[in-house]
């Protein structure tokens, strides 16, 4: 008997004219854990919504138990044992924990006075029978994530859950959070709770998951168990690329993401989903007007993403001073080298040292001897010949170009954002600057590739996608073969 | 000291309306709506107090008072809800209509669009509470039962937003209506007995306006919706707050009172003296206000360099 079956789920936005499920199958038995994966606007979250009673659909039928039930609020998919611990925070931010999960339920004190105490106790016995370290009384906007996604699930959990749905739990969470969050899983699933798990990240789902249901635009393409699969087939499922036959062994794809975007916008339209793993480089190209540039400032944190678009090692990004720790780990080969790679009027020994200036003392730095070696060093390695103290403006533009491009690959970087690396270089530096980046993407850096040259990605990258109309899409390595190359840019594979 | 127990005595039915008035405002600012309409509520409640009281007697008219109000303000609601409306634009339509309204009835009841007087509706004051006590005594003896009524029509506000589950929905409500969502309560619902609530306090208000009187007067609120109101920001939307605030503009009008009794000040300036101090505790107030939030730090798109290899 399965625990829970969707089938023929409908759900239309009429507001913005979305049909965001299209026939929809989910099958769920008790104490499996079950991967909804899908690209963005899939109809993930969609059909979280409808299974959970936030969502009426159009059309379909759900069953708990084999009988038929139909869901008017949250509290009737509650009353069959249904909770959600919903993608972006659905708590009242200045009411307590305990407030937080009495809502709805809330314990009764004489005539009809709510019992604040009460609500607190049971909290407290709740998070503790889960090994929770949630206070009960705090208030949530003092919480951090971790805090918050637990007071999440402990109200979900906290009127017997049958099914547990689970939307992303671990997108702002880190590795060790996470690591507990999988345990609990677990140990609700070995209880016999049935868990209906929402993510993007392969290495969850292979490691939790008994089996995996993909949607592709509102309908269910295929349920398959979760033992058939890699991160390769599986990332295969979601988006298909004809990658994992023809890209041997998918290099880097079991290490860490660092840089992602999940459903980042620009303004050339659709959210932009991508992710840069350590020791891979990944190359978009697009011709002018396809808003590369976009893409660029937002990786390089010159224009601000939307809320939870960008992500810097599991952490968002958010376009401000808040970034400024993350993303000293971040080197950044801008397209503009000249506006955003120099101070132009300040000696070309400090644009060059610019970036390991915290590996000096100030002391270090005024007595002048080692930086003027480092800086020399740094210019005999890349071929910049000019007198390093004078003003960088005094160089002539080749050497300019090596300069940026010195500072930058200089070090050891996590994540690369290399914006048209080859621009203005002659072959000589060209071929130096991309040894380095190889070697830098040996070194475990992530490397991300913008270019507006197919080229540099048929010689560099290790995955390349094609920015057309604001859209991603993979491109199998033959298409980067100079033949193609127009009908790429065109957007002919797009 | 007779001076002293005059303010003391005006400080009751002043704080009354204002205070219930205030706690009607409250109670939509805990689900996020600004309720624009006090004003036209507390005078809707006034004049249902007098038009259904001088047909059926003062408790009938009590009770109209309560009951209309809150009818109005649920629908206002409603009808922002379903229509899609701004709420801020249909509150500023009650603030129109009502009076309107009032206007109309008045003439085809009674004949007069002016004051409708009727002594029989004008409350009795009850017999002096604590005549031995110093500050009590004045503050609390001779009041009128409207005034009574109306107070403990405002407590049970302030003691549905403070204890009760449905005070903490209404909060939720404000704060996220998500959150309301996954409790399986409807967002919507609870907005809709907030306005119902702010209705009922409102009425509350006008009833003890008009029964001080035994008349309806045109424009009887004279703007204490709009005090009201500013006592509910001056209080920063919580419960504690708003009743301070509320009992210092009560002390304000009761202190202009006892002054214009001296004739050493021009009537108008004192008249004028509670709205000269509302604005400059307003502007006050945003300026503490915007002293206290943290600085903005500056953008950090630029990496402040980093350790070599």
């Amino acid at each position: 008997m399965q625990l829970l079956a969707c089938s023929g789920i409908h759900k239309r936005f009429p507001s913005t004219g979305t049909q965001a499920l299209a026939g929809a199958d989910f099958f769920l038995e008790k104490g499996e854990v079950h991967a909804l994966v899908g690209e963005n606007g899939a109809g993930k979250s969609t059909l979280a919504r409808v299974v959970c009673g936030l969502l009426e659909p159009d059309a379909g039928t759900l069953s708990v138990d084999g009988r038929p039930v139909r869901f008017r609020s949250h509290r009737d998919a509650e009353r069959s044992g249904i909770g959600l611990v919903p993608q972006h925070s659905m708590l009242a931010p200045g009411l307590t924990v305990a407030e937080n999960l009495a809502l709805g339920h809330e314990p009764r004190r004489g005539l009809a006075f709510f019992d604040g105490r009460r609500a607190v106790y049971e909290a407290a016995m709740l998070a503790d029978r889960f090994g929770f370290s949630v206070p009960p009384d705090a208030r949530v906007s003092d919480l951090g994530p971790s805090g918050r996604r637990e007071a999440e699930i402990l109200r979900a959990v906290a009127r017997g859950s049958r099914v547990l749905v689970l939307d992303e739990p671990t997108s702002i969470l880190s590795e060790e959070e996470s690591s507990r969050l999988f345990a609990l899983i677990r140990r609700l699933k070995d209880a016999g709770t049935g868990i209906v798990y929402i993510s993007h990240r392969a290495r969850e789902i292979l490691e939790l998951a008994d089996r995996v249901t993909v949607l592709r635009d509102g309908r269910t393409l295929a349920t398959v168990g979760a033992r058939q699969l890699d991160e390769c087939s599986l990332a295969e499922l979601i988006i298909p690329t004809g990658a994992c036959a023809s890209e041997g062994g998918s290099r880097g794809s079991a290490a860490e993401p660092v840089l992602e975007f999940r459903g980042a916008m620009t303004a050339g339209g659709a959210g932009l989903d991508l992710t840069v793993r350590s020791g891979e480089i990944v190359g978009v190209a697009a011709l002018e007007g396809n808003s590369l540039d976009e893409l660029e400032d937002l990786a390089a944190g010159v224009t601000v993403p939307g809320a939870r678009q960008l992500f810097l090692r599991g952490r968002e990004l958010h376009g401000d001073g808040r970034d400024a720790a993350a993303r000293r780990e971040v080197a950044y080969l801008p397209t503009d080298r000249e506006g955003r790679g120099l101070s132009a009027r300040s000696p070309a020994r400090d644009n060059l040292l610019a970036s390991r200036l915290r590996g000096y003392s100030p002391r270090a730095y005024a007595g002048r001897k080692r930086p003027r070696e480092d800086a020399a060093g740094l210019a005999a390695a890349f071929g910049i010949r000019g007198d390093l103290s004078r003003p960088a403006d005094a160089l002539s533009g080749g050497n300019r170009q090596r300069l940026v491009a010195a500072r930058e690959l200089d070090g050891r970087p996590g994540l690369v954002i290399a914006a048209n690396p080859a621009q203005g270089l002659d072959p000589a530096a060209r071929a130096s600057v991309f040894r380095r980046l190889l070697e830098l993407r040996e070194q475990g850096s992530a490397v991300l590739l913008l270019s507006q040259d197919p080229l540099d990605l048929a010689e560099l990258a290790d995955r390349s996608f094609i920015l057309y109309r604001g859209r991603l899409s993979p491109i199998p390595p033959e298409g980067l073969q100079e033949g193609r190359l127009s009908s790429l840019l065109t957007g002919a594979f797009a | 000291m007779s001076q002293f127990a005059s303010v003391l005595s005006q400080l009751f039915p002043g704080l009354v309306p204002i205070l219930a008035a205030a706690l009607g405002g409250l109670a939509t600012e805990y689900v996020g709506v600004l309720n624009i309409a006090l004003e036209g509520l507390i005078m809707a409640g006034g004049f249902s107090y007098v038009a259904v009281g001088s047909a059926w007697g003062p408790e009938a008219g009590f009770v109209a008072a309560l009951a209309v109000p809150a009818a109005i303000a649920w629908l206002q609601d409603l009808y922002a809800r379903k229509a899609r409306a701004d709420a801020f634009v249909v509150g500023l339509s009650v603030n129109l209509l009502v009076p309107g309204l009032a206007s109309l009835l008045s003439q085809l009841l009674f004949g007069t669009k002016g004051v409708v007087a009727d002594p029989s509706l004008a409350s009795a004051r009850l017999p002096r509470l604590l005549p031995g006590l110093p500050v009590l005594g004045p503050l609390f003896g001779l009041q009128r039962l409207s005034d009574w009524l109306a107070l403990s029509v405002a407590f049970l506000a302030a003691a549905v937003l403070a204890w009760t589950p449905f005070g903490l929905r209404a909060r939720a409500a404000g704060m996220n209506p998500e959150s309301l969502e996954l409790a399986g309560v409807r967002p919507g619902r609870i907005r809709g007995q907030a306005y119902l609530l702010s209705g009922l306090a409102c009425g509350a208000s006008g009833a003890a306006l008009a029964a001080a009187i035994g008349a309806w007067v045109p424009n009887l609120s004279a703007g204490r919706g709009w005090i009201a109101l500013v006592a509910v920001y001056l209080g920063a939307k919580r419960l504690g707050g708003t009743l301070l605030a509320s009992l210092a503009f009560a002390l304000l009008l009761a202190l202009a009172n006892a002054a214009q009794a001296l004739h050493s000040l021009p009537a108008d300036l004192i008249a004028a003296a509670p709205f000269a101090v509302t604005a400059v505790v307003v502007v006050a107030g945003a300026f503490l206000r915007r002293a206290k939030r943290p600085a903005v730090p500056a953008g950090g798109g630029n990496r402040a360099g980093r350790p070599p290899a």
